[in-house]
């Protein structure tokens, strides 16, 4: 089948080319030979034998197509020759008359349109008459291919009378002319859906999309019409004579492929100027709302949006000042989408949700920035929209994430910085809605992540009259709070402002943020009271302390005014208010579940109220701490809390001191030692304790470098910590002689370092020798186990490898164990681990000699100890 | 008697090719009217302006022509009847936009489009020219430098160049390459000269390899003399 038409084709091709040869012989040797016009006659039948090819059915329109240009090229030469001789050798009227009578329908059209635009070329003849007649002419041919290459051929060769910027036929002339040309061309068109045999419906559909130019064609010429005026007559031309005429044909030919393609292209053709037109946008919108309902109407509204904005952009580009009012175009698009949900209830949801993001951009390119009000009040119209649409259908997935990208959308148009996310949740109510039924958490989180994000960058605190509005997200379910917590922490995070501006109403800021503070605070307790059997992984533990951390941040800024050059603000600062804070924190901070952390938090608070000279709170605090600090308490938890404690009280000491406080400040340094004394690991007991003792003891430095003796130090209280827990550890049993000797090591180094800082009272050379000799004595059994130890590996030695027994890179950590500085792999064996021990401590009394030694140099006092 | 040239003036067929949006219709716009607007709009199908002009022929003497120059669809959608107007053609514009990197990679596939549909008898020596269009805009926003231009221009040439064209056939040369703007009258005057000329080579080159073995021309007479195409003329 391929083949043979093939053949046709090319046979097709040899006939025209064997006629070309002739009629260029005819018409080319005409001059010389003849003169009295017969061989132009004579070159009629050659025509009428080539243009017969374009008579017979064809295969599809590209095949026609190309049969129709090589035809082209061979009317080229009659028109030609035809404007070069008319009155030399003929009159063309005569001509015109002559081949009216042709029999052949066709080749008869395409020789008289060849001389009629040949008569066009003189001014002697009526161009209006003969463009008439032309027209007319062609609606005897019916047939659809045949008809429509028929009036394409007539455009191409009139387009130099459509561009003619001389004008000799009036522009609504042109105008009138492509019009109906296009009418009767797009009725061909579609006449073709139905024309012939029955064929496939995908091979008509293929045939009617390639000729689609042809009509195509007709608008293009209008273009060039409409180029020759200034733009505002142009634009009043295609207002009120074009548009009109072609949006009522676009409707009343009901047919889906052509309205699809015509509404296509004139976008395409026509420049975005016109369809920014709002006289155009009408006639486009009300049109569409007249379409074939399988006629795809939000495609061609998505293009009329985006010429829009792509006016918009240019207009931006070239600095002209726009003249597109985004809020009139708004309300234009808006009604449009009311009226369409009217008039067609028969759509999809997605046919209008496509046009919902385009419309977005519309406000958000065409609206500055600085009419926040108006765009939100614009977008908050779009949600609702999208909230009164979704009760009439049922909401798939593919909606949900459909109507999520339009929310989304929102992110291409504005600024890294942008409040108006934000500002969409807390103002729009309509947004607010379409939030909370976002069908599934997971979109509902993605879009909150995106308004927080936006907001953190905006970098501007949330003020309370926002709070129950964002956090009313996060309440809908346990759900919410376990997986989504980082967003609700990243809330808290902003309910303190970053910038700390130290004016007259400082005080009311810090006010409006406590308020923000304790609204989450009690939010939060909702939740534990809620949620806490759900909260498996301490989620709520985790915003409670997210939400203290902010408290701190709050305070800080206090104390940030307080130590500025402003200190008077600070003085004339309400102080209940202040108290009213720390007692908030202190309340949320014993909402705590996880104890270590809850103390830690006490901890690090008391240091921000004694920075705020508020020791009255602060004893308050410590007092709680002690009092949390109970037996069931992990042992290395408590451990932790303890020392984080003793090393705060060690830095603050000087202060209490200076503040007259010291009693007090005495008495909790007495139960923190009792409950160190009341460890019972030897070794956190020890460190604990020895770094009590700096609770007594304040080395300062002078002027000159040189160590300074505190009135306030107390050596006799350091003593008797001391020798308490030597009796502790000699007088129990349990007490083994490594422990021993770890804790006398780390005490003698300690009784020496009060001994240099010039306690002389307690810490004599007979007290320190006393402890020397303690430890000497219980270092021989040590020295015994490794002596046993190693004869006891002599023994097996024939079949165990060489051991390692260096010590090299490894010290003793303060809970008595071996640790490496290298990753090193301890071996796992217990005897040579406890021998590797007791040569560290051996190593570690060494090193305390050799200090002695060389510090006798410098202090004489040293060459007595008798180490 | 008359020769061949006295006898008609040369038609010389252009087809300017390149992606959507690079500047065909406006650079023709340019050339033939001298007019350029800023406002984008899409071709639709194809369609040729034309203008006469006088062209330096082979012998350095000078000719008349016609250029019949066809703008295109840069957008695969709007030319849905086909490529069948490349026959005949007597040179061929490649556009790039340098401000478009796309549409310079894409010249590689216009040209193979076009040697694959055009049917021309010498492939290897069909003559291209190459604009570079939109150089007046801002030098930050050029995508495609000119080494890259030349590089391809030595890809494309090489990869066409075949014989050195001792039998009277017009031997391979570079592709011309011009830097031109139709929004600012740049160079697009002189590209045309150059296309012209290539043009009118490649045409008389046509006509010397056609003009004694053609096929058509020799059926033709036998038709005529057996009289058979007479009878079927019905006017």
């Amino acid at each position: 089948m391929q083949n043979n038409s093939d053949l046709i084709k090319q046979d097709s091709f040899t006939i025209i080319r064997q006629q070309k040869v002739l009629i260029v012989r005819l018409l080319n040797e005409i001059s010389v030979i003849n003169n009295n016009g017969s061989n132009l006659i004579e070159s009629f039948k050659h025509f009428n034998i080539l243009l017969l090819e374009l008579k017979k059915e064809s295969d599809s329109p590209k095949e026609y197509y190309e049969l129709y240009i090589e035809v082209y090229d061979v009317l080229t030469i009659l028109l030609n020759y035809l404007k070069a001789n008319h009155l030399k050798l003929f009159h063309l009227t005569d001509i015109y008359e002559l081949i009216q009578y042709s029999n052949n329908l066709v080749p008869r059209l395409y020789l008289l349109i060849t001389c009629g635009v040949a008569m066009l070329g003189f001014n002697t003849f009526p161009h209006i008459e003969i463009l008439k007649d032309m027209i007319e002419m062609l609606n005897g041919v019916q047939h659809p291919i045949k008809g429509m290459f028929l009036r394409y051929y007539l455009l191409q060769r009139c387009k130099f009378i459509f561009n003619d910027e001389k004008k000799a036929v009036s522009n609504e002339f042109k105008i009138d002319f492509l019009i109906a040309n296009f009418i009767e061309m797009n009725k061909l068109w579609i006449r073709l859906q139905y024309q012939g045999q029955l064929r496939e419906k995908s091979s008509k559909l293929k045939e009617r999309k390639e000729v689609e130019l042809l009509i195509g064609y007709n608008l293009v010429q209008l273009t060039e019409v409409l180029d020759l005026e200034e733009h505002n007559l142009s634009l009043k031309l295609y207002r009120e004579n074009t548009l009109p005429r072609i949006l009522k044909q676009v409707i009343s030919c009901r047919d889906i492929i052509s309205q699809e393609y015509l509404l296509d292209i004139l976008f395409q053709i026509f420049p975005e100027s016109y369809h920014c037109d709002l006289t155009c946008i009408d006639l486009y919108l009300s049109s569409f709302l007249k379409l074939t309902p399988k006629t795809n109407i939000s495609k061609s509204v998505v293009t009329l949006i985006d010429q829009i904005i792509s006016q918009a952009d240019q207009n931006k580009e070239e600095n002209h000042k726009s003249t597109l009012d985004g809020g009139i175009l708004f309300d234009k698009f808006l009604k449009f989408l009311k009226y369409l949900n009217e008039e067609r209830p028969d759509l999809p949801f997605k046919d209008f949700i496509v046009i919902l993001s385009p419309l977005i951009s519309l406000v958000l390119k065409l609206i500055d920035p600085e009419s926040l009000k108006l765009r939100l009040d614009c977008l908050d119209a779009v949600f609702s929209f999208i909230n009164f649409k979704k009760r009439d259908y049922a909401i798939t997935d593919e909606i949900n994430f459909l109507l999520k990208r339009v929310f989304f959308s929102i992110k291409d148009f504005i600024e890294p910085d942008s409040s108006l996310p934000y500002s969409l949740l807390v103002e729009c109510p309509n947004v607010d809605e379409f939030l909370l039924n976002s069908g599934s958490d997971f979109i509902r989180y993605e879009m909150l992540d995106m308004i927080i994000k936006y907001r953190i960058q905006d970098k501007s605190q949330i003020p309370l009259k926002d709070l129950s509005r964002l956090l009313k997200h996060f309440e809908t379910n346990s759900y919410t709070i376990m997986s989504k917590s980082e967003l609700v922490f990243k809330i808290f995070y902003m309910l303190v402002d970053s910038k700390v501006i130290i004016s007259s109403s400082f005080e009311q800021s810090i006010t409006d943020q406590f308020e923000s503070l304790q609204y989450c605070k009690n939010w939060v307790l909702n939740l534990k009271i809620k949620y806490a059997k759900a909260d498996q992984k301490g989620k709520i533990d985790f915003l409670t302390n997210g939400l203290v951390s902010q408290y701190w941040r709050l305070l800080k800024k206090i104390i940030t005014l307080r130590k500025s050059k402003q200190k008077k603000i600070f003085e004339k600062f309400d102080k209940t208010l202040l108290k009213q804070i720390f007692k908030n924190l202190g309340g949320l901070i014993f909402e705590v579940n996880h104890k270590k952390k809850m103390l830690s938090s006490l901890v690090l608070s008391v240091d921000l109220a004694i920075q705020l000279n508020l020791h009255n709170v602060a004893f308050d605090f410590l007092e709680s701490i002690l009092n949390e600090i109970n037996q069931n308490f992990d042992i290395n938890d408590k451990y932790n809390v303890l020392l984080l404690l003793i090393e705060f009280l060690q830095k603050d000491r000087q202060y209490f001191i200076k503040n007259s406080l010291q009693d007090k400040f005495e008495q909790i340094c007495v139960k923190v030692t009792v409950k160190s004394f009341e460890m019972n690991d030897v070794f956190l007991k020890s460190t604990l304790l020895l770094t009590c003792t700096h609770l007594w003891w304040t080395s300062d430095i002078d002027e000159n470098n040189a160590l300074k003796y505190n009135n306030e130090n107390n050596g006799k209280r350091i003593h008797e910590i001391m020798n308490k827990l030597i009796q502790q550890i000699t007088s129990n049993s349990l007490v083994t002689n490594y422990q021993l000797c770890f804790v006398l090591i780390q005490l003698l180094n300690k009784a020496i370092y009060y001994f240099i800082h010039g306690e002389i009272e307690f810490f004599t050379i007979q007290y320190l020798n006393n402890i020397v000799k303690l430890l000497k004595n219980n270092l021989k059994f040590l020295e015994r186990e490794n002596r046993l130890y190693l004869e006891q590996i002599q023994i097996v030695q024939e079949d165990t490898p060489d051991k390692d027994f260096s010590i090299d890179d490894l010290f003793l950590n303060f809970d008595g164990e071996i640790a490496s500085t290298e990753d090193k792999e301890v071996d796992p064996d217990v005897n040579l681990i406890n021998f590797k021990k007791n040569l560290l401590l051996f190593d570690s009394f060494e090193n305390i000699k050799t200090y002695v030694l060389e510090q006798g140099s410098l202090d004489e006092r040293f060459n007595l100890l008798t180490i | 008697m008359v020769t061949i040239s006295d006898r008609k003036k040369n038609i010389l067929k252009i087809i300017i090719l390149g992606d959507s949006g690079v500047g065909k219709t406006s650079l023709i716009q340019r050339y033939v009217n001298g007019k350029y607007t800023q406002q984008y709009k899409a071709t639709i199908g194809a369609d040729f302006s034309t203008k006469d002009v006088e062209v330096e022929d082979i012998n350095g003497g000078k000719a008349t022509a016609t250029l019949q120059i066809w703008d295109t669809a840069g957008q695969e959608r709007f030319q849905s009847l086909g490529v069948a107007f490349y026959r005949g053609a007597d040179c061929c514009i490649l556009v790039y936009d340098v401000a478009n990197e796309k549409s310079f990679a894409k010249l590689k596939a216009w040209r193979d489009d076009f040697l694959l549909n055009s049917n021309v008898s010498n492939p290897e020596s069909f003559p291209f020219v190459i604009l570079a269009n939109k150089m007046d805009i801002d030098d930050s926003k050029k995508q495609v430098s000119t080494k890259q231009a030349n590089d391809l221009i030595n890809e494309l040439s090489s990869g066409t160049s075949g014989d050195n064209g001792d039998n009277g056939s017009i031997t391979k040369k570079t592709i011309p390459l011009f830097f031109t703007s139709a929004k600012g009258d740049l160079n697009v005057e002189n590209a045309f000269k150059e296309v012209a000329r290539k043009a009118l080579q490649q045409n008389q080159y046509q006509l010397s390899t056609t003009m004694f073995d053609d096929d058509d021309f020799s059926n033709a007479i036998n038709i005529r003399l057996d009289g058979s195409s007479a009878d079927s003329c019905q006017c």
